[in-house]
């Protein structure tokens, strides 16, 4: 691929995703916060600026867990998964000032984790290039894991096939079918525009279907 | 399409998998505070950056204010009338 094209990618991913950054999401039911919660996060919020420390504590209690769900789909490994959560709270706290109340704090963290989680890929693959045969990396970890269950054991598979791609493919994918996002959702999380999500998928199926046939073979 | 399928299928049951809870607040709150007790670099830069640029325009203002008053301040006049 030239410079040419790769050149509207990079300013969505750079520039585009932040400008975007509190533009309103469809809500996911699974996900919908009443409006007493909602109120009940922004005075938190507004506490946590103010320099009242339980009031942040209360919304990582509240939150860390669907952060981490959503986090489980980037690292299998229980401490660098823990890590991440961790990550995503610390870089919240100092971007705080920032979330304006468009949307529900949890789709605000969420955006926060996607990035967190694609930075954790594109440094491990980073460290991939510059150490092709180091022992015990993260995703060979992962798949020696025994699976407790058969969703584990889907789960460990399907971690397995979208580690063999690119962390930009495997961002796409992971959010469309293991996280179910809708193509709205998931332009929203990553920043990127809901025509780029659908042509970043469609190529990464593309390349899915070719590392597939080779496995055949 | 096989690769739909799988996606599909896989990604499903993958969903129902049980996500280990964690527990962040503590090292949370920790981080926080260590990262708040280190000194700010960046307000510490900017502010030695702008006392060297004001002492460096004050000892430019002082030096030429030095150099037209000394006894040298005539040849010099004489020097640049010459030399138009």
């Amino acid at each position: 691929m030239n410079q040419a094209a790769l050149l509207p990618i990079w300013w969505e991913w750079t520039f585009a995703g932040p400008i975007r950054e509190n533009r309103v999401l469809s809500v996911r039911p699974s996900q919908q916060a009443d409006v007493q919660d909602q109120a009940q996060d922004w005075a938190d919020v507004q506490a946590a600026l103010d320099g009242d420390q339980q009031a942040y504590r209360r919304l990582v209690e509240r939150y860390q867990q669907p952060i981490a769900e959503l986090l489980w789909r980037f690292c299998r490994q229980t401490i660098i998964h823990e890590e991440l959560v961790h990550d995503t709270f610390v870089e919240a706290y100092f971007s705080l000032r920032t979330y304006e109340q468009k949307a529900p704090l949890l789709h605000w963290l969420r955006r926060i984790a996607t990035r967190v989680g694609y930075k954790y890929w594109k440094k491990r693959e980073q460290n991939r290039q510059q150490h092709p045969f180091s022992i015990g990396s993260p995703g060979e970890l992962e798949q020696v894991r025994e699976p407790p269950d058969e969703a584990a054991a889907a789960a460990e598979r399907l971690a397995g096939l979208l580690d063999q791609l690119a962390p930009r493919d495997r961002l796409v994918l992971t959010l469309l079918y293991w996280e179910g996002c809708s193509v709205a959702e998931a332009a929203g999380l990553t920043g990127w525009t809901e025509a780029l999500v659908k042509v970043q998928a469609h190529r990464a199926r593309k390349r899915l279907r070719k590392l597939l046939d080779e496995a055949e073979q | 399409m096989k690769e739909l399928e799988l996606l599909e299928s896989l990604g499903q049951q993958a969903r129902q998998e049980r996500v280990p809870r964690v527990q962040v607040a503590l090292q949370v709150e920790h981080t926080l505070a260590v990262r708040q007790e280190e000194p700010q670099i960046v307000p510490l830069v900017m502010a030695s950056v702008s006392l060297s640029a004001a002492a460096a325009a004050m000892f430019c203002v002082v030096s030429i204010w030095a150099t037209l008053q000394s006894p040298w301040a005539g040849y010099l006049q004489s020097l640049s009338m010459l030399m138009h």
